[in-house]
């Protein structure tokens, strides 16, 4: 239901008047939370910033979901990169052992090879994240719209009895 | 920005933080118990946990950890634990308990219900043997190889037949001190061959005839002289040159004589060799000291060091080795790993400074044991952070004189572990104690009491122990010992003869090698009673055989020294010689070429005084 909620309002996003701009952040920002282990406080951190800023939560919500089911096949390529930036590359050094010093900086797992390898993961898919979603919710809104109204699995999905009483369910409740 | 969504976020916050602080107890007693269940194998359980988010103090009222090996019993058994976590640290992501009270610590309290988990179907991984397993199956191994546990007294006392044993045996001394011989001659032909190409004594003669009567006084020029200096002068350079030639000769025979005397210091070797080869083809086993006390007492000391090894061995397993720089492991997927950076407040991941027990070993409260009071400090996950041993003291003393001490220092705060162990036990009742099945031994002691003292020291994977046993006022139960042999009836009379019976262990492991040592008090009066009760047939046999090989050895030996005295003295004797002879020439020779040049000299001054006495007449002419 709450998967069903999401997509309702990421498709409700995409007609209304968000900026494709707010959405694409969103989505860039979502991929931070899929991608990186939930136990950390970087968690806090990107939520805090979702909750913060005019990005659309819908589209991050959609990006975490998204990656979230990537983010474990790409666990052993994430090893390797955070422990090669974590422990090969030597002028850093110093500064993860300043920052493992700093209270509250651990509490991030900033120095797990999972959590830096997912980081450096994420800032590197920022940006085509971002300039991908920015263009597809453009072309949405230019031509896609009404085609994808019409696909055969929308219209299923639309007849679908769950659908149905989720927005019986939806209209009771305002 | 945003304000809707802060206040949203600070509210969403706030209720996960006011939930967690209803469950925060429950998540980190199940969480306490699921570590302590992983580690010890069995229910782990903690009552009425209290976690205080003001002081970040920790307390519990009770802890049962269930012995894994009878889950109806607790293996350990605390009351009140309280502690406090620094804060400081906990804001870095590291637990410092500066200090940590166990009360009330038992051992061996009966359980209310059982205590096992749930048996999951899991697929057994082979397990690696460690290094202990290892030293587990050496130590077997060697009581099982030991001669005496194949003990048939009947066998010795068979006659022996030296002269097949020796043929059978086919010795090795005999053969190498052959060999030995032939070298001797072989290396003295080599210099006789030498001797034989080189003859200087012709040189020598001619530079003794051409030089030994001559007198530059006879001579009567300058030039005369001149070319006597040059031809004394390359009798000393062909001197010269049969000297060096002697010189190095000589040193290579010293050397060679050298080498050849070294076979003497191996003939010692060959002859136990030997001795022992004949041993064993005779079968006659070597009932010394040492095996007597490793027979009876070898097993059921096996067993006992098994488990305390088993002891040191989980106490080894949570101090990790240092590692300066991280290796690169397999994560389980979704945990990666954690790299330690260096710590500049050294604090370890996790640290208890201090833990005071108080406690007892025993379980019923009519029987208590003794009551134990000591303190453990420095227990931590990284050590080296740390940078102290972790520590361990107990000790203990009951009314009826029985006392208890353990100490410990686990260093791990270098790239060598080293680790130590004592553990002294006094006035510890050995009534109606079992010994372990052993034809040798009795089935039990029904009275008696012992003192203990145990010391371990490891290094990395090698260790050594020590463990010395007296047991005092003992009576054996020697039902289960059937009279099937004379050395089991020896033994046992003298067990029930002695006042005390002492045991001195020494087990070391090394380069994958283990060696296990027993000493006993036993084995002197065994040894004694087993010479008198007959085993004379066996040391008339092992006599036997010395007293021939002894023989053989004289008569190799005899034939290997005279050709090496022979040799040595025709040979060394010769250069000897040579050098004597070169030498006096080469005396004769240097003083001959002295005379020649002061005699040229002081020709050369004369010659010139009386030049200058003459240009002074003529000038003294002119200037008139």
């Amino acid at each position: 239901m709450i998967f069903l909620k999401l997509l309702g309002k990421l498709i409700k996003a995409l007609k209304s008047a968000e900026s494709p701009g707010q959405m694409a952040w969103g989505f860039a920002l979502g991929a931070f939370l899929g991608l990186m282990p939930l136990n950390t406080l970087f968690t806090l951190f990107f939520f805090l910033v979702l909750f913060l800023f005019r990005v659309n939560f819908a589209s991050a919500m959609l990006s975490f979901v998204l990656y979230g089911l990537f983010a474990y096949a790409l666990d052993p390529l994430f090893h390797q990169l955070g422990f090669f930036v974590l422990v090969n590359i030597a002028f850093l050094k110093s500064f993860w052992t300043v920052l493992y010093n700093v209270p509250i900086a651990p509490l991030t797992r900033f120095n797990n090879t999972i959590v830096m390898g997912s980081l450096i993961g994420s800032f590197l898919l920022f940006a085509p994240n971002y300039l991908f979603f920015h263009w597809f919710v453009v072309r949405y809104r230019e031509s896609w719209n009404g085609k994808i109204a019409r696909w055969k699995i929308v219209q299923i999905l639309k007849g679908s009895k769950l659908v149905k009483l989720y927005i019986k369910i939806k209209a009771i409740g305002g | 920005m945003r304000w809707k969504g802060l206040i949203t976020f600070i509210v969403i916050a706030g209720l996960l933080a006011v939930i967690s602080l209803f469950f925060i107890d429950q998540w980190i007693e199940s969480g306490f118990e699921k570590t302590g269940q992983a580690i010890v194998g069995a229910r782990v359980e903690i009552d009425r946990l209290h976690f205080s988010i003001s002081d970040l103090s920790i307390e519990w009222q009770r802890l049962q950890v269930t012995d894994p090996k009878s889950t109806m019993q607790n293996v350990i058994e605390t009351g009140r634990t309280a502690f406090r976590m620094n804060l400081p640290a906990l804001l870095r992501k590291r637990v410092v308990i500066e200090e940590m009270a166990l009360e009330n610590v038992r051992s061996g309290t009966e359980r209310a219900y059982d205590g096992a988990l749930p048996k999951k179907k899991k697929k057994i991984k082979p397990k690696k043997p460690g290094v202990f397993d290892k030293a587990k199956k050496e130590l077997n191994h060697e009581i099982d190889k030991l001669p005496v546990m194949q003990f048939n007294p009947d066998q010795w006392k068979q006659k022996l037949n030296l002269d097949s044993l020796i043929v059978m045996t086919e010795l090795t001394m005999p053969q190498k001190l052959d060999s030995a011989r032939t070298d001797i001659i072989n290396t003295s032909e080599s210099w006789e061959t030498f001797y034989q190409t080189f003859q200087p004594e012709e040189d020598l003669e001619k530079i003794k005839a051409d030089f030994k009567d001559l007198d530059p006084k006879k001579i009567n020029t300058i030039q005369e002289l001149t070319s006597t200096l040059k031809r004394v002068q390359a009798a000393q350079k062909t001197l010269k040159s049969i000297q060096d030639t002697v010189k190095t000769r000589r040193k290579q025979i010293d050397r060679d004589f050298k080498r050849i005397r070294t076979y003497a210091k191996h003939v010692d070797d060959w002859y136990e060799a030997d001795y022992q080869r004949i041993l064993h083809k005779a079968k006659l086993p070597d009932l010394s000291v040492r095996n007597i006390g490793m027979m009876l007492f070898g097993s059921t000391l096996i067993r006992r060091v098994d488990q305390y090894l088993g002891y040191l061995e989980t106490i080894r397993k949570y101090m990790p080795k240092k590692s300066d720089t991280p290796k690169k492991q397999k994560p389980q997927r979704g945990k990666g790993q954690d790299i330690a950076f260096p710590d500049k407040y050294f604090y370890p991941k996790f640290l208890i400074k201090q833990v005071l027990i108080s406690g007892q070993t025993g379980s019923i409260e009519k029987n208590p044991g003794i009551k134990l009071r000591g303190e453990a400090t420095g227990i931590t996950s990284q050590p080296w952070v740390y940078g102290k041993p972790t520590k361990i003291d107990l000790s203990g003393v009951h009314e009826d004189q029985r006392s208890l001490s353990f100490s410990a220092s686990l260093d791990h705060t270098e790239d060598t572990a080293k680790d130590h162990f004592e553990l002294q036990m006094e006035s510890v009742s050995l009534n109606n104690v079992n010994i372990v099945n052993s034809r040798y031994l009795p089935g039990k002691i029904e009275r008696g009491r012992a003192d203990m003292r145990l010391n371990a020291d490891f290094q990395d994977d090698a260790f050594i122990l020590n463990m010395d046993i007296t047991a005092r006022q003992t009576r054996f139960d020697f039902s289960n010992m059937a009279a099937e042999n004379r050395f089991i009836d020896i033994v046992r009379d003298v067990m029930k003869g002695l006042d005390q019976i002492t045991l001195n262990t020494e087990i070391s492991h090394q380069k994958n090698q283990t060696r296990l040592k027993i000493h006993s008090n036993l084995d002197d009066q065994v040894s004694r009673e087993l010479k008198r009760m007959g085993s004379r047939a066996l040391t008339d046999a092992k006599n036997r055989v010395q007293s021939r090989l002894t023989a053989i050895r004289d008569e190799k030996m005899k034939t290997v020294n005279t050709a090496y005295e022979n040799k040595k003295k025709a040979i060394v004797g010769k250069i000897e010689y040579y050098e004597e002879k070169v030498e006096e020439q080469r005396l004769m020779v240097e003083a001959k070429i002295e005379a020649i040049q002061e005699d040229i000299e002081a020709r050369k001054k004369k010659e010139e005084d009386k030049l200058k006495k003459k240009a002074k007449g003529l000038l003294d002419g002119v200037l008139k």
